[in-house]
Formats: structure tokens, sequence, C-alpha cells
């Protein structure tokens, strides 16, 4: 595992900032504690060392006492355009083996595009839209052979 | 989060890892079970080399064989498929809230800057 063939997925979202403002928030741990978050959860730990081979780690943690914890480590770092680095959860559950995430910051004038593309589950070509078209596909012949 | 089995999660993506193996899937999914034979007909390599990839894939729970006399007929199990495909959703779900977060810190920070 650990290849970076394949199934690629990608998100993208406009942000009113510029690049190098978008790519410190990215990368600051104390900015990052105050995003990098889903809504029902807090972020208990942060760690980031910004350089190449540099450990990034940070743990989020549910009303419930439920935790998620992402880790990896810095491939290439290109302030303010673009930044890799691996990813996996330290929670055994959630774990698939290391992907690759990289995220690119465009410039637009006023504002930003960042484009997070995480990849690595390998599956060469196998998009996810792929993947969901077999899913639903599949039901119909599940029934047909109960 | 629902909890995914690791090596499930490895042998079902690595089972996906080969186009060969790919188009079978699709085969058994849109056309129904298959015999070895009739899953091998459409390419160049060895009944051995499809029996081997069908092996990989009944690992991971793709396939399930089923014996009829010295006929062996192959058919798709989804479940499998439907945990990988979920594993997918999750982390897009993930990413999208983590860059909700983004672009509200950094709207608000400018909103504060601005003041």
């Amino acid at each position: 595992m650990g290849t970076q063939t394949g199934t690629s997925l990608r998100v993208t979202r406009v942000v009113a900032a510029s690049p190098q403002r978008a790519f410190e928030a990215w990368t600051q741990p104390e900015q990052m504690r105050r995003w990098s978050c889903p809504e029902d959860a807090r972020v208990a730990e942060v760690e980031s060392d910004l350089k190449v081979g540099g450990r990034f780690r940070t743990r989020m943690e549910k009303p419930d006492g439920e935790t998620y914890t992402a880790y990896g480590v810095y491939r290439e770092i290109d302030p303010p355009n673009r930044l890799v680095y691996t990813w996996d959860w330290e929670e055994e559950a959630f774990q698939v083996g290391e992907t690759i995430v990289t995220v690119e910051f465009h410039d637009l004038g006023e504002s930003t595009e960042v484009v997070v593309t995480h990849e690595g589950f390998p599956a060469q070509e196998a998009t996810e839209g792929h993947l969901m078209g077999w899913t639903s596909c599949l039901n119909q012949y599940e029934a047909l052979f109960v | 989060m629902v909890h995914f089995a690791r090596d499930s999660l490895d042998r079902t993506f690595g089972a996906l890892a080969h186009p060969i193996r790919r188009s079978i899937l699709t085969r058994l999914a849109e056309r129904g079970p298959a015999s070895i034979g009739e899953l091998a007909e459409p390419f160049e390599v060895s009944l051995m080399a499809i029996s081997k990839h069908l092996k990989v894939m009944e690992g991971a729970g793709l396939v399930v064989r089923r014996k009829d006399g010295r006929v062996h007929r192959m058919r798709f199990d989804p479940e499998a498929m439907e945990q990988a495909s979920e594993w997918i959703e999750r982390h897009r779900a993930f990413w999208e809230q983590q860059l909700d977060g983004l672009a509200r810190y950094l709207e608000d920070a400018a909103d504060e800057s601005q003041e």
C-alpha cells in the first residue's frame, strides 16, 4: 500500500484570503486549531513541524470522547503554492494505510482556490464515481442471489 | 465514524488494483454470474492467470464461487465494494468539512481586520 496510483479524491473551495494567508492557516498549529475540526468536535492536539520529513499530528475529539487522530509526514513544501504530505489515522478502526494528501493554493487575485487531492487508495482508475456506480448497479443483482 | 476493518479494506483495494480484475468485476456486476471460461474469454491471458485473479477477488470477498460439478460459476458480492466506497465517501465528507472550516475562519479573520 502507499502507492500513488488511482483513486483520487478531490475537493476544492474558494477562500477569501491570499494564498499566503491560506497556506499559513493550513500549516500553523495555532491557526489549525481554530478551523481544522468537524463541527461536532474540537481539536485536542495539533503538532506541525513544517519541513520536509517533519511530522504533523492532529487529534480531534468529539463530546462523547471518541477521537480521530490524523498524522503524517511532510513530503513537499512550496509556500504558498503547494503542500504534500502522507496521511493515516492512528485509531486502528479508521486506518487503511498510508495515503497522500496534496493541497494546492491557486491565486485568483482577490481570493484563493484551495484544492485538496487525497490519493493512494490503490485502485488504479477506479474513480469514486465508478465505485459508486458499481454499488448502485449491484444492489439489484444482490437481490437476485439471496 | 463507522469502523472499517483495515485488512478487509486493504484486500478490497488490492483486488481492485488491476485492470483485468476490475473488468471481470464489472462484467459480473452488469451481466450476472459466469463461469471461469466465460470470464476468461475477452482476455489474452491464460485461464490460469484468470483463475489467480479470481482467487485474489475471492480473498477480498468481492466474488463468490459456486461449484456446479466441474464448472465453477463466479458471482459478484457487493458488500466489500460498499465498504470501500463508503470509506472514500467519508474522507470526502471529512475534507469538505475541513475546507468549510478554513473558509469560515479566513472570512472571519478578513472581517476582523477591516474593523
